[in-house]
């Protein structure tokens, strides 16, 4: 009682809240056990938000939150940035078959089919028209 | 932020004066230790990162609330059944309702066998004042003088100005005083 209550009536206040205090305490059994499962229930609930650490720590931390993804956004660009790029396939050198082309050592049968533009095809087909 | 030991031993310190305070007000057993479940859970659900010194008064705003939230709930019920109770009465008659009726006239408190000691006739006695009492000058007496609460932290509570706590407690400790000298029960 932090309060002050009109004088006259101090004595009853102290005895209608001593009466309430003895009443508490002699609650039947029932009541208290129900009172009980009652605060078993909320802190289950409780421990359960503790166990679940971790990754849902984060979901409680906006900060924390953003900061991680800003950091794995930061990691994948870094990686993007540093990784080997393959190389496109290097063109096969055709500048020898083109002077043949040009100077009349090959026949104009090779442009019929592109897929004789390859040295064994060309080969092949030049042995066939001689 | 309160360690789940502290809010267990708040929770083990407050629930049965939170059991008192809704069963003065709602005057069914069952019904008030629902209210305290769901102020429990909803303290810890909502609130278990807040310091453990701010508990008490976290606890009692959301009792009140599901005090509320009783009676509100309470009125929509009544009104569906109050609807649909001229139909049952003429089918069948409801023994429910006629229950309910002669347990609300009963009033909450019945003498149990046990209940013949005097400690707990003047619990009886006290505690059925207190039931009568309107519900805003309850609530201020029980926050001021059985909770502890100062005058700003009860209008907060209450959610009303710090002169109204101080009417409410003052009219209700005049009430009070008034019916236990009606019972015979003098301090």
């Amino acid at each position: 009682m932090n309060e002050p209550v009109p004088g006259d009536h101090f004595s009853l206040v102290k005895q209608v809240i001593g009466t309430l205090d003895a009443g508490i305490r002699r609650l039947d059994d029932k009541t208290l056990s129900r009172l009980y499962a009652n605060r078993r229930a909320a802190l289950s609930t409780l421990q359960a938000r503790h166990a679940g650490g971790g990754v849902l720590a984060f979901r409680r931390h906006p900060a924390l939150w953003s900061m991680g993804l800003a950091t794995l956004l930061l990691g994948a660009g870094w990686l993007v940035m540093h990784m080997p790029m393959p190389s496109p396939p290097a063109s096969p050198d055709t500048s020898e078959l083109d002077i043949q082309l040009l100077t009349g050592q090959l026949p104009p049968q090779v442009f019929a089919d592109w897929s004789l533009v390859t040295r064994e095809n060309v080969e092949a087909v030049c042995l066939t028209d001689t | 932020m309160a360690t789940p030991l502290e809010i267990e031993h708040f929770l083990a310190e407050v629930e049965r004066r939170a059991y008192k305070h809704a069963l003065y007000a709602i005057h069914e057993h069952h019904s008030a230790l629902d209210v305290v479940q769901n102020a429990m859970m909803k303290l810890v659900e909502r609130y278990a990162d807040k310091p453990a010194g701010e508990l008490p008064m976290l606890f009692q705003r959301i009792l009140q609330n599901c005090i509320h939230d009783h009676f509100r709930r309470a009125r929509v019920r009544d009104f569906w059944v109050r609807l649909v109770s001229p139909l049952r009465d003429k089918d069948e008659g409801s023994p429910e309702t006629l229950e309910s009726l002669a347990a609300s006239a009963e009033g909450y408190v019945s003498p149990s066998p046990e209940q013949t000691v005097a400690e707990n006739q003047h619990l009886g006695m006290i505690e059925k004042a207190l039931s009568e009492l309107p519900a805003r000058q309850r609530q201020a007496f029980l926050l001021r003088y059985w909770e502890g609460m100062d005058v700003a932290e009860s209008a907060e509570i209450m959610g009303c100005s710090q002169g109204s706590v101080k009417t409410h407690s003052f009219r209700a400790v005049n009430a009070l005083a008034r019916k236990l000298k009606e019972m015979g029960l003098t301090p």
